[in-house]
């Protein structure tokens, strides 16, 4: 049911370099941002590649290759965090499909040595709020 | 609050049960124990350290004074705080012992001040562990429980372990935490109904069903299911999905919880459903509470719906209520048996 919450309702914004939306966590708990172990965008049948996402918690803006060492900092269930793509010429204002894959790492529950990684999709289609 | 007769268990929530309920927009925490309070779903109050207070364990003076203020205000009682060994939190290497023992350590401390005198969570099961989570809990006055939950039960590998070292060990603080999910006796018929209606195979779910009550490890349940499920055509995401119900849901005859009771610190009372006529479906609590009751347990039952990890089509507030009633009913039935038993 939290995967239905994965992208926030109403949250996808366009901009003319790109576009941003609201990431909410498919878990119960506040879970430390090593535990995010990939995202994955595409708008509109088109993957975005991933090392060029950008996600924005706490007040930092981090690219999902500094979140492995922060086993210390932590995303607190209730707050979603900014995803921000690049999308060269932009998002037009309109509907869009905005389908993102988050895999997570539960912490606390190891099965036969292996931490569990959750993956969870959620596809929406969205029209764009604003943007400037 | 309501509480239940002296000498019997004590009814609670955790709020774990409201988790759906936590994503609404207008959500406060200050709000939903208010709520609970309202609904009589006391007189416990357990919640998840992580999923209810921001920062854990790290929180502030103000945020134990308006915890502790906002429960006597509601006569609610902090039962049980659940924490957690983020074993895997580092993706270079798994958290050592002292590390493990030292993350409890400030969970411990951070419950403490907020006024829980029960800590539970999973543990290593190592001497040095058992030995080190003792001293933490004596020192601070309170229990610490590890909960036996599905697809553990009470003699399953890990669980014989651990009896074996709080035997050893041989420290009061240390006990255990019977999870209803470990003795049940269907699959919830909430849970089949929402796999129908994700549009889940229907000859797989029978399949699993069929499955689930058979009398072989979880291994060979695992594998029959497997290669039965692939034969029906299953999807690695099927198999996936429906592995959980063979997980979840365990069939231990809920008597054997007699075996561990005077090691029982505190109890989880998971369900999932409350039908029409105010019974839970696929656990027997009737049989739960005599267990209970004739044990002479007289601590917290926590109500823990988790059928919100499927559904959003019930609130957890009404659920939680129903198997309110139930329970009392159960529990006030189990003492006048025990009562007429020792006249």
């Amino acid at each position: 049911m939290l995967t239905e919450q994965v992208i926030g309702d109403g949250s996808l914004t366009g901009r003319d370099d790109g576009f941003s939306f609201d990431l909410r966590m498919p878990w119960y708990r506040a879970l430390p941002l090593s535990s995010v172990e990939g995202v994955d965008v595409r708008i509109d049948g088109q993957a975005v590649p991933s090392e060029e996402l950008r996600l924005s918690l706490n007040g930092e803006t981090y690219a999902l290759s500094d979140l492995p060492p922060l086993y210390d900092d932590w995303w607190y269930v209730a707050d979603p965090a900014t995803v921000w793509a690049p999308k060269s010429g932009g998002l037009a204002p309109g509907q869009h499909e905005l389908d993102v894959t988050i895999a997570l790492r539960i912490p606390y529950i190891v099965e036969s040595g292996h931490p569990l990684v959750m993956r969870e999709r959620c596809v929406k289609t969205q029209t764009t709020n604003g943007g400037s | 609050m309501t509480p239940t007769p002296e000498g019997l268990p004590k009814l609670g929530i955790t709020l774990f049960s409201l988790t759906l309920e936590m994503r609404m927009p207008d959500y406060s925490l200050e709000g939903m124990i208010r709520r609970v309070a309202e609904l009589d779903l006391g007189p416990g109050l357990e919640m998840v350290g992580f999923q209810s207070l921001r920062d854990w364990p790290r929180i502030t003076d103000d945020t134990v004074v308006g915890l502790r203020d906002l429960l006597d205000e509601c006569e609610l009682v902090p039962t049980a705080m659940s924490m957690n060994l983020d074993v895997a939190r580092r993706r270079d290497r798994r958290m050592t012992e002292e590390e493990g023992l030292a993350y409890l350590e400030a969970q411990m401390e951070a419950a403490h001040r907020l006024g829980f005198p029960i800590g539970k969570s999973a543990i290593m099961a190592t001497r040095t562990f058992v030995e080190g989570l003792a001293r933490i809990a004596e020192r601070l006055d309170m229990k610490f429980g590890v909960e036996v939950h599905s697809p553990e039960s009470v003699d399953s590998p890990h669980v014989a372990e651990l009896r074996e070292l709080f035997d050893a060990v041989g420290s009061p603080a240390l006990g255990f935490v019977p999870d209803f999910s470990s003795s049940m006796h269907d699959v919830p018929p909430s849970l089949v109904e929402a796999h129908r209606a994700s549009g889940m195979p229907g000859e797989l779910i029978d399949l699993v069903e069929e499955v689930w009550h058979t009398d072989s490890s979880m291994p060979e349940k695992f594998a029959r299911f497997r290669e039965e499920g692939e034969a029906l055509g299953a999807t690695p995401g099927d198999l996936g999905k429906l592995n959980m119900v063979l997980t979840m849901h365990g069939r231990m005859d809920p008597r054997r919880w007699e075996e561990i009771m005077p090691q029982v610190v505190h109890v989880h009372g998971k369900f999932y459903g409350i039908d029409a006529d105010g019974n839970e479906p696929s656990i027997d609590h009737e049989t739960i509470m005599d267990v209970f009751v004739q044990a002479g347990y007289t601590g917290f039952i926590s109500s823990e719906w988790e059928g919100h990890a499927y559904t959003d089509t019930m609130s957890g507030y009404d659920v939680c209520r129903g198997q309110h009633d139930l329970m009392r009913r159960l529990l006030l039935e189990a003492a006048q048996r025990r009562a007429a038993h020792a006249h």
